[in-house]
């Protein structure tokens, strides 16, 4: 269970495996952040880590449905301790121009904000109900 | 120890106020927690640089976990604050003073410089329309502006906000601009008549950074780590001042100590309160007292010294609105690598009509973490770390303060476990004025909007204030004299924010400072005569 959660939330945010650092790191500093939240909160938490594939969709309906905060708290834990590879540098930083590029990541927010919203919506509404029967 | 002058607290108001007794010759002693930072750093070098070479974890995350605390506990700490190295800054603050509040975030200092250890340094004098609501004019306070200003050192220019900030001539060049805010401030210069048609007025910030070397500081170097390291040279802290005075033997200084309350004792002043290493008891005599402890250190350490668990006073903080701005020709380009990292331009909104004047700090991003920005973007996390990577670069932010006076005011009080216990009332913050600057705003290329404008809770301008209203004349328990005096109370005097019942948009510590001052000068030549 452990493995896969850092793992899942890492790949569901950077589309890559997770180095090594990362993980331990997370797992330090997981026993203090899941100690903020109630007992159900985190009973939720690991049924969602454990049964849904698309945590993303999921993160960000939590985000926008203000929900889940032990969810959301574990992915902005994770960017940060992400953030503080070298390695990592290029993820956040930008250091060439691409005003095009960018424009075109504009454009694709509403169609992709759009999709996961539904999707992480309908996630959480529907298929964790179904899941907690 | 021998009857003295005591003063409580080592920030902005209380080394003021040593500063106030140098003049004269007399030395004080300050007693204060005075928490020191943990560990020293030898890092240097542009943050990007070292960024793209170092692990962060120990500036960014800490063993601790301070630099993820906001995530941790709900709050909303500027990230200056959580910053590992700076945390020492606010640390222990919630065992050595409680606070209860639901509704205002109280952020207390026990460091040696107090808060201004972490703060923005933005100084501005109050002018007479500053002060109006207070029996104190400008020509009480401008030879002490005037001392402080070339101990500090303040950047700064006379441009279109010399009738706000006033007219300095002891001010150092303004620092040079980051690339988005030259970008603004050449738009307003070219829209100027428009923009001011609207109220709206830009200029270089009044600030304790220097822009070239300064006694023994080293100038700013742009290097952005403004918000990850502790003591850099060229942002004023008081804890500078202090070291220069303690070298110069013209003040004693005991830290560890935290006070918590006075008696008399045959016309003596008693201090009480405890060694905060070992929790044993220490008391020492006073023949003035000068407390500086922090608005809320300062009313607790009296109303408990009074031992009065019922009286609520006011307590104030500017409202405060956190505008994003957008820099839509900025998207997509390299981050600005070296800037300065903090307020980079003023804004002052004054309405032509009646109405309230504003002022607004405009802050360069480029030097808080990235992750910072994940909450900000109502996307999903893969698109959002791209949108980071792409738009942050395009970002600054004005944080847009609002008078406050007793209307507005919160309420303070002790409670029967020595905790300080705050209401904030209910208030509006009048949007109106926000429209029409934030339409003038994107007018000269930074785009905004109301529905991504954030009130900060109440407590996070940190510019608490009027505990203890300053009175030509007093007549109750919690009033002080134009000298600082307590009402009632010969020889303990207030010099912090606590007297300010009033404040205007303006940030307040540099008035804080020069009230401390004066105040100290008022009983020096006393003692002198
Ligand atoms: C991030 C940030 C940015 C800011 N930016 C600006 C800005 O740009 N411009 C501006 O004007 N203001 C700014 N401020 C506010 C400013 O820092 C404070 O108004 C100012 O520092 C208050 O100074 P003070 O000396 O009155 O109190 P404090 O800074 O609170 O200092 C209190 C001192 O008293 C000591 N003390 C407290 N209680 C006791 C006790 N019981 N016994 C012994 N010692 C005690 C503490 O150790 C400390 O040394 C900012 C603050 C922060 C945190």
């Amino acid at each position: 269970m452990k493995t896969d959660e850092a793992a899942k939330i890492y790949r569901s945010i950077f589309r890559k495996n997770i180095p090594g650092m990362v993980k331990q790191r997370f797992y330090n500093s997981s026993l203090e952040i899941e100690s903020t939240v109630p007992e159900c909160e985190l009973i939720n938490y690991r049924t969602i880590i454990k049964k849904i594939a698309d945590l993303e969709s999921v993160e960000y309906a939590s985000r926008v449905l203000n929900s889940n905060p032990l969810l959301k708290k574990k992915f902005q834990l994770m960017i940060y301790l992400a953030e503080c590879l070298p390695e990592n540098y290029s993820i956040f930083i930008n250091e060439k121009k691409g005003v095009l590029k960018a424009y075109f990541f504009l454009l694709l927010i509403p169609f992709n904000s759009l999709y996961k919203l539904t999707k992480g919506i309908f996630i959480l509404k529907i298929k964790m109900r179904w899941i907690k029967k | 120890m021998d009857k003295e002058i005591i003063i409580i607290g080592s920030g902005a108001s209380g080394v003021s106020a040593a500063l106030g007794f140098e003049k004269r010759g007399i030395i004080p002693t300050i007693i204060d927690v005075g928490k020191k930072m943990d560990n020293t750093t030898s890092i240097h070098g542009n943050l990007y640089d070292f960024r793209k070479n170092n692990d962060l974890y120990d500036l960014l995350i800490g063993d601790n976990l301070e630099g993820v605390s906001n995530i941790l506990r709900g709050t909303s700490l500027p990230p200056k604050l959580t910053a590992p190295m700076n945390n020492y800054i606010v640390s222990d603050s919630e065992e050595l003073s409680p606070v209860k509040s639901e509704n205002f975030g109280a952020i207390q200092s026990f460091a040696i410089g107090g808060l201004a250890a972490g703060w923005g340094a933005g100084l501005y004098r109050y002018n007479n329309d500053d002060l109006k609501k207070l029996p104190l004019s400008s020509v009480e306070l401008e030879s002490f502006y005037d001392i402080l200003s070339s101990e500090i050192g303040i950047s700064g220019s006379n441009d279109d906000l010399t009738s706000f900030f006033g007219n300095d001539n002891t001010l150092l060049p303004p620092l040079p601009l980051s690339k988005k805010s030259d970008y603004l401030y050449e738009k307003y210069l070219r829209k100027k008549r428009m923009a001011n048609k609207n109220g709206v007025f830009l200029g270089h910030p009044r600030l304790g950074v220097l822009s070239r070397d300064h006694a023994e500081r080293k100038m700013c170097d742009f290097s952005n780590f403004e918000t990850w390291l502790p003591d850099i040279p060229w942002v004023y802290n008081p804890a500078q001042t202090l070291s220069r005075l303690i070298k110069e033997k013209k003040v004693k200084y005991k830290n560890g100590i935290l006070i918590e309350s006075w008696r008399r004792e045959n016309g003596m002043i008693i201090l009480e309160g405890r060694d905060i290493s070992d929790g044993s008891s220490f008391s020492t005599k006073a023949e003035k007292l000068i407390i500086a402890a922090g608005t809320l250190n300062t009313t607790k350490i009296v109303l408990r010294s009074k031992k009065d668990i019922k009286s609520k006073l006011n307590l104030l903080d500017n409202p405060l609105l956190q505008i994003p701005l957008i820099f839509p020709s900025f998207i997509g380009t390299p981050i600005d690598k070296s800037a300065f990292g903090m307020t980079n331009l003023n804004l002052i909104y004054k309405p032509g009509h009646e109405g309230n004047t504003l002022q607004g700090s405009i802050i360069e991003l480029t030097s808080p973490p990235r992750s910072l920005f994940y909450e900000g973007f109502p996307v999903s996390a893969a698109l959002n770390i791209k949108l980071i990577k792409m738009v942050s670069p395009s970002l600054m932010a004005l944080f847009l303060f609002f008078p406050s006076s007793a209307e507005e005011a919160g309420t303070i009080k002790l409670n029967g476990n020595n905790e300080l216990e705050i209401a904030q009332k209910d208030y509006m913050i009048d949007r109106k004025p926000v429209k029409k600057i934030v339409r003038t705003l994107m007018k000269m290329g930074a785009w905004s909007h109301p529905l991504i404008i954030k009130q900060s809770m109440p407590g996070y301008a940190i510019h608490y204030a009027g505990t203890i209203p300053m009175k030509r004349r007093t007549s109750s328990d919690y009033e002080s004299s134009m000298d600082g005096e307590l009402h009632n109370e010969p020889g303990i005097y207030i010099a912090d924010g606590s007297p300010f019942s009033n404040i205007s948009s303006k940030n307040l510590s540099f008035t804080i400072m020069a009230n401390a001052m004066r105040i100290a000068d008022r009983i020096s030549a006393k003692i002198t005569k």
